[in-house]
């Protein structure tokens, strides 16, 4: 099942086409819609999903998030060091 | 304080609104001698099933909330004593807003925790557990506390609960096929094995916003997989790098890898010496992962008893260790014995073939094929195989069909569980 391989958009096109029940096609739709900007490139999906990790990504992530409240992005990145991306998600 | 679950109690709602203990439907097998002993098959739903294995310092620094996954955890294996479970609602608007809930309770194939997304919840006491989830997803529309990318929504364990965030849980559940196409995709990803990212919620400038820390590197384990998988080719078996995330140091988040995505847990029991017996599926292609005792020996016996095959006949032996990182996929006509030293949880997959001139209107159930040749010699004859391999809804039908043959899911524990299904034994001497 290698990356590249599989026609993804093309499989979720037929599976929300394929909903049995407008329930089913409400779910399918939406996670279309979520799912589809990252299909034409699956590389931008990390793991998908999310599971607890055992341990947060270093020390000092464990300051910042501890911390909470900030000015900027820019000030979080800034207490931070090279090791771990820092990405803001829009609301 | 944590309260405490029995051991027998298999089906407890909690306090927390959703939160419950269901029993799983878990049996003995009566197979023969080396042959394993109890099998956990998969519930209702989706038929999706993920493991997580955790060493044995494995530690949570955090609580994790899922907006579009119901979790349904399995807590398998010996532990070093009770798991304890810390769960906080986060639900805006549910009747339990806010609540915190602390349990203590043993591991047990006999039941799973289902933790309703929305509720925030970590574990203590899970060194050497291995966990089978069994996600139900959900999608929805505007949804600011959803990530398709990650849902899981991190909150670090001295918070308070009235300083949790409040989330809304995703509405709509997906179908079986979307839940089937969603593993797939996770596996695609994870042929290089990666870890999570982070995701928080922060005040910056005065709005909360979502905030993902993703780190640049970590643990490569290349090499030691490179290691285990350096075994001599044998035929008829194959050896494959599991499709997994890095949730610790030395600790897995197994996906499927297989794309029916269903996946049963075998419990082989540990013994001294190999069984002269040989196992063998006519129709049947299995995926075995050791998925705790990691590093205990196992030794993997094989018979090539392909008909036509130009090593039929040859034994082969493998002397391997329990490591979840890796699955062997045995063929069809493959006659095979497993041995470890001590009792093993076994994750097994499969791949189903049927011959191209036997139409057939029923689906055999999972292990009806299975032969067992007492002396390992050869049988009276040893029929074609069938060659033609069923699409991978014929196997996520067989566990449906597998779920109504078995009947209602036993409710009383492994010891004495009611209605097992010996699985049908054909001896070839």
């Amino acid at each position: 099942m290698a990356k590249g391989t599989i026609d993804w958009n093309g499989e979720l096109r037929e599976l929300v086409a394929s909903s049995e029940t407008s329930a089913d096609r409400k779910a399918a739709e939406a996670f279309a819609k979520a799912i589809g900007p990252y299909l034409d490139d699956p590389t931008l999906l990390r793991t998908l999903l999310g599971k607890i990790q055992a341990t947060i990504p270093s020390d000092a992530v464990g300051v910042v998030v501890g911390q909470r409240t900030f000015a900027s992005i820019d000030e979080v990145t800034s207490r931070l060091s090279g090791e771990v991306d820092v990405i803001t998600l829009e609301p | 304080m944590a309260f405490s679950i029995g051991d027998d109690e298999l089906d407890a709602e909690l306090t927390l609104f959703g939160l419950r203990f269901e029993p799983n439907a878990v049996h003995a097998v009566a197979g023969p001698d080396g042959w394993f002993t109890t099998k956990l098959s998969s519930s209702e739903g989706p038929l999706v099933s993920d493991f997580v294995t955790h060493e044995a310092s494995f530690t949570y620094r955090t609580y994790g909330i899922h907006i579009g996954q119901d979790d349904r955890l399995t807590f398998m294996g010996a532990g070093a004593g009770p798991i304890v479970g810390h769960f906080v609602d986060c639900r805006a608007g549910s009747p339990t807003q806010h609540q915190r809930l602390s349990v203590s309770y043993a591991p047990s194939l006999a039941r799973r925790l289902v933790v309703p997304m929305g509720v925030a919840h970590t574990f203590d006491g899970l060194g050497g557990i291995v966990t089978r989830d069994e996600p139900v997803w959900y999608a929805d529309e505007g949804n600011v506390d959803w990530n398709i990318n990650n849902d899981l929504v991190s909150v670090l364990r001295d918070v308070e609960p009235a300083d949790f965030p409040l989330v809304r849980p995703n509405r709509y559940r997906l179908s079986d096929q979307l839940h089937q196409f969603q593993s797939r995709l996770s596996q695609s990803l994870l042929e290089t094995p990666t870890s999570y990212s982070a995701r928080f919620l922060l005040t910056i400038g005065g709005e909360d916003r979502y905030v993902m820390f993703q780190p640049r590197s970590w643990t490569d384990d290349a090499e030691t997989v490179a290691r285990l998988l350096d075994l001599p080719a044998v035929p008829g078996l194959e050896v494959h790098r599991s499709r997994y995330a890095i949730t610790g140091p030395s600790s897995w988040t197994l996906v499927p890898s297989t794309g029916s995505c269903v996946a049963d847990v075998l419990v082989l029991p540990g013994r001294s010496a190999p069984t002269a017996d040989r196992f063998l599926h006519r129709r049947t292609r299995k995926w075995y992962t050791f998925l705790d005792q990691e590093g205990c020996p196992v030794r993997i016996d094989l018979t090539d008893r392909r008909p036509g095959s130009p090593t039929y006949g040859c034994r082969h032996t493998v002397e391997t260790t329990a490591d979840p990182r890796v699955a062997y996929a045995i063929d069809p006509g493959v006659a095979y014995a497993i041995t470890a030293e001590r009792d093993v949880l076994v994750r097994c997959e499969h791949e189903v073939y049927v011959a191209t001139d036997e139409p057939r209107a029923d689906l055999p159930p999972f292990g009806a094929d299975l032969l067992v040749l007492a002396d390992d010699g050869a049988p009276p004859t040893d029929p074609p195989l069938p060659t033609l391999r069923c699409p991978d809804d014929v196997v996520r039908t067989m566990a449906r069909v597998e779920q109504v043959l078995a009947g209602p899911t036993p409710t009383e524990p492994v010891r004495s569980v009611r209605g097992a299904a010996p699985a049908p034994v054909e001896l070839v001497r």
